[in-house]
């Protein structure tokens, strides 16, 4: 495989947040690397840490969150506007044009360089279309807003660009629209909106936070393709926060599975839904059914009690409470990594060479059989 | 088959809201004569996206809205119903016997037809006004177009002065031949009171249809009784339990309302329902906001189950729920109906749960069932483009289906060409399967099947 240009480099991110009960652990120790052009997805339950990993990128952490440590590294051009970023070259005594390859750790700068790159870089949609869109404003000003205000155009060619913008996204009748509020459009077409500001300064990281989850299926179907579409035309990357499996299988090219703050099991989507290996990813797609599973009478799988407080991070495996193929040492050690593939890790002791070979559960085994059956079929057809 | 009891039975269901004032007056037809019925022991799907009436209908079935029109029958008793139809009945059985009795009284006939030429004449004089307008306003001008709309409301008022003038002088020429005249013009009274009587007695006798639905309606006797018997969980459980009771009063609330006074008996029951539903007794005096959204869930579970109900309508239980929790939810359901022998109810608009649930399952757009059958065979062997359209817009975890999968849209217009012969109507297709279609897609439909087998 070529070697791909990265964009965003994460290096054991770790987020607390400062709560009455004492330091809520969010995110621990968390490496991901995001290329461009590419589709990753992050899964998890609620509370694993997805949303605030996001948030951390864009900037946008609550004021009780603590940063433990780590980085998140951003490699691009842009970076060179940063006034954090020119002080460190002077630092060094190199000139800022100089740098080849310009990077910056964005958990570093302060807020006024980040408000360079928030919204015109980087990106995010959130879940509540309602609720991201101001309701007492008319939706072209809300988009030609960002325009005029960050790229610096008159109002007049915000206008225009906002109008194409509004087109771009697949909303009928812009020129009608553009006075409109909130209120009067549906679910589907605010989420439209939502996306059309986030694309307004050509950003090139688009974070998405579960866009779809308050929407209908086929109004999912149309958002989910729209965001594949503009990704395609604008090279965009993608981080695309969700717990449907379903989508991830349609959207993501990779997939990272987060739980209880760390990223258990990451590798390509194909990796993920046939190969998996980290017995939570196993227990998230044997508990979801699908269009294929027969009406049985046998029960849905059940993960079994709840993810951990995070208050008090459990010592081995956070996932070992609820795993019925936990080892020993799952409760003593933390997993690190095992290597699957050169693009598939996956952070579980099953893996370790010591370990008792343990087959996939039947669920998924059956799933992934049937799957190929009907691929078959329809490849003879 | 034949020998299975339907628990419910909803005829011709129609609901309809009034929305708007003046011009913008609407009548939106939320759920447009829906038919269906649920077996004993059964779960019927309800699927549809948001909009569609799926939640009206539940919420009409169990009284939450009254209903326009239709019956609502539970163990074959009448529990509600709308009377929309007995009353258009009255209505136009009133315009015709008006419209017969003037065939009686020639007199008022003669200045009717006077009355009638003058309003047509008048209305068109206000069309043609109202042309004018539009082509004084295309005008640029200001000057030329001010003298355009003067010269329009000019000539209308002479139009209707005229009209006016006309009719005065035909309806005073018609009074004073009514005067010289009498026995001609007089009215044919026996007749009169024949058709009056008559829409009398057909009025009286819609009128008590009406009562007999409305009595049903009201809660009260056999139908109060009955109504306990069915009972509803909704889609958000924060929103659905009152944060300031604690899950006992939550949960004993229904049976306090339902008559139960024993203090011993309502904490025995509500016990009883916790660990019906996996919770403990010890939970029962925390508030809803130190649970999780599961275990909400499983409270308004719990709230619907202490009252003994034998249909449970379940109002999208898990659309907000985790994937994880999702699936307790939906194992608990199934063990409680088959160790409390429940009907469900189970609207939802995700179709891998509702095909992995229930038995059988209706499909909804814009207020109308398009299709109902057996869920393996709806899904096996979708008829109607929507349902089809639904099943192509589902993401499975399937990476190389996914690649390959392809979404189409529905488009009505599009996708059917009804006329006025070509009527959609339901129609049963396959044993139990039925489609909203009209008889060429019938045909077609048919082919379809036959050449499937």
């Amino acid at each position: 495989m070529e070697q791909r240009d990265k964009i965003l480099e994460v290096r054991d991110l770790s987020i607390s947040f400062k709560t009455q009960q004492g330091l809520l652990r969010a995110v621990r120790e968390v490496n991901f690397d995001l290329y461009r052009g590419e589709t990753l997805a992050i899964v998890g339950e609620s509370g694993s840490g997805k949303s605030v990993t996001s948030r951390a990128i864009i900037g946008i952490l609550a004021g009780n969150a603590v940063h433990d440590g780590g980085s998140i590294y951003y490699y691009s051009k842009d970076v060179k506007n940063l006034r954090k970023f020119q002080e460190m070259k002077a630092q060094e005594g190199k000139s800022v044009d100089d740098d080849k390859e310009p990077v910056i750790d964005l958990m570093s700068i302060p807020e006024d360089d980040f408000h360079k790159l928030r919204g015109s870089r980087i990106s995010m949609i959130f879940q509540d279309p309602m609720s991201s869109l101001n309701p007492i404003m008319r939706i072209g000003k809300q988009i030609s807003e960002a325009l005029y205000l960050k790229m610096g155009l008159t109002k007049e060619e915000a206008k225009v660009r906002a109008l194409e913008l509004m087109k771009e996204v697949g909303i009928p009748d812009p020129e009608k629209r553009y006075t409109n509020y909130p209120f009067q459009f549906s679910g589907g077409m605010r989420q439209r909106i939502v996306i059309a500001i986030a694309l307004a300064n050509n950003a090139e990281i688009l974070i998405c936070d579960e866009p779809t989850t308050a929407l209908d299926v086929t109004t999912q179907a149309q958002i989910l393709e729209l965001i594949n579409r503009i990704k395609a035309e604008r090279n965009l990357s993608v981080i695309f926060i969700t717990h449907d499996l379903g989508v991830v299988a349609n959207m993501a090219d990779r997939v990272a599975v987060m739980y209880a703050g760390k990223i258990v099991e990451v590798g390509t989507s194909d990796e993920i839904f046939y190969d998996p290996k980290h017995p939570y990813t196993w227990a998230l797609l044997s508990a979801m059914p699908d269009l294929n599973s027969e009406k049985g009478d046998q029960k849905l799988f059940v993960i079994p009690g709840t993810p951990p407080d995070m208050h008090f991070p459990p010592k081995g495996d956070a996932f070992a409470q609820r795993n019925r193929f936990a080892l020993e040492i799952d409760y003593e050690e933390q997993p690190p990594f095992f290597k699957v593939s050169d693009t598939h890790y996956a952070a579980t002791w099953l893996l370790h060479p010591d370990a008792e070979k343990i087959e996939l559960p039947e669920v998924i085994l059956k799933r992934i059989q049937r799957n190929r059956l009907t691929k078959e079929v329809g490849a003879k057809k | 088959m034949s020998e299975r009891v339907k628990a419910l039975e909803v005829k011709n269901l129609k609901q309809y809201f009034k929305v708007g004032r003046g011009k913008s007056k609407l009548v939106v037809k939320a759920v447009d004569n829906v038919s269906f019925h649920i077996f004993e022991g059964e779960v019927f799907g309800l699927v549809g996206e948001s909009g569609c009436g799926k939640t009206t209908t539940g919420r009409t079935i169990i009284k939450l809205y009254d209903a326009t029109d239709g019956e609502v029958y539970f163990k074959g008793q009448r529990i509600g119903g709308g009377v929309d139809t007995q009353r258009q009945a009255i209505k136009a059985a009133r315009k015709k016997a008006k419209a017969e009795i003037l065939t009686f009284q020639p007199d008022l006939l003669k200045l009717n037809e006077i009355k009638q030429t003058y309003k047509d004449t008048a209305s068109n004089v206000q069309a043609e006004f109202l042309k004018q307008k539009e082509e004084a306003k295309k005008e640029t001008d200001p000057i030329k177009r001010k003298d355009l709309l003067e010269k329009a409301t000019e000539a209308k008022k002479k139009a209707i002065e005229a009209a006016q003038e006309k009719r005065n002088a035909q309806t005073e020429a018609i009074k004073a031949e009514i005067k010289s005249n009498p026995e001609k013009y007089a009215h044919n009274t026996a007749e009169i009171e024949r058709i009056t009587q008559e829409l009398n007695e057909y009025i009286a006798s819609q009128r008590e249809i009406i009562k007999g639905i409305l009595s049903d309606n009201a809660f009260r006797g056999d139908t109060y009784e009955i109504m306990k018997k069915i009972q509803m969980i909704f889609q958000d459980p924060i929103s659905s339990l009152n944060p300031r009771m604690t899950v006992r009063e939550i949960i004993a609330e229904g049976l306090r309302i339902s008559g139960v006074r024993d203090k011993d008996e309502i904490t025995q029951r509500v016990y009883e329902a916790l660990n019906l539903v996996g919770l403990v007794p010890e939970h029962s005096f925390r508030y809803p906001h130190e649970f999780s959204g599961g275990q909400r869930q499983r409270i308004g579970i719990a709230r619907a189950l202490v009252v003994n109900p034998e249909l449970l309508i379940a109002d999208e239980p898990i659309s907000a729920l985790d994937v994880s929790i999702q699936a307790q939810v939906i194992n608990l359901l199934r063990e409680l109906k088959e160790k409390l022998n429940l009907t469900i109810l189970f609207i939802a608009h995700d179709l891998s749960v509702v095909k992995f649930f229930s038995d059988r399952l209706g499909v909804m757009y814009f207020g109308k069932m398009v299709e109902m059958g057996p869920s393996e065979l709806v899904f096996k062997n979708p008829l109607h483009p929507y349902t089809r359209s639904l099943l192509s817009a589902i993401p499975q975890p399937d990476p190389d289906y996914e690649r390959t999968r392809k979404r189409f849209s529905y488009v009505p217009a599009k996708d059917h060409k009804y006329t006025a012969e070509n009527q959609p109507s339901f129609v049963e297709l396959e044993p139990g399967h039925f489609v909203l279609a009209s008889p060429d897609e019938v045909e077609k439909l048919r082919e379809e099947i036959k050449a499937k087998k």
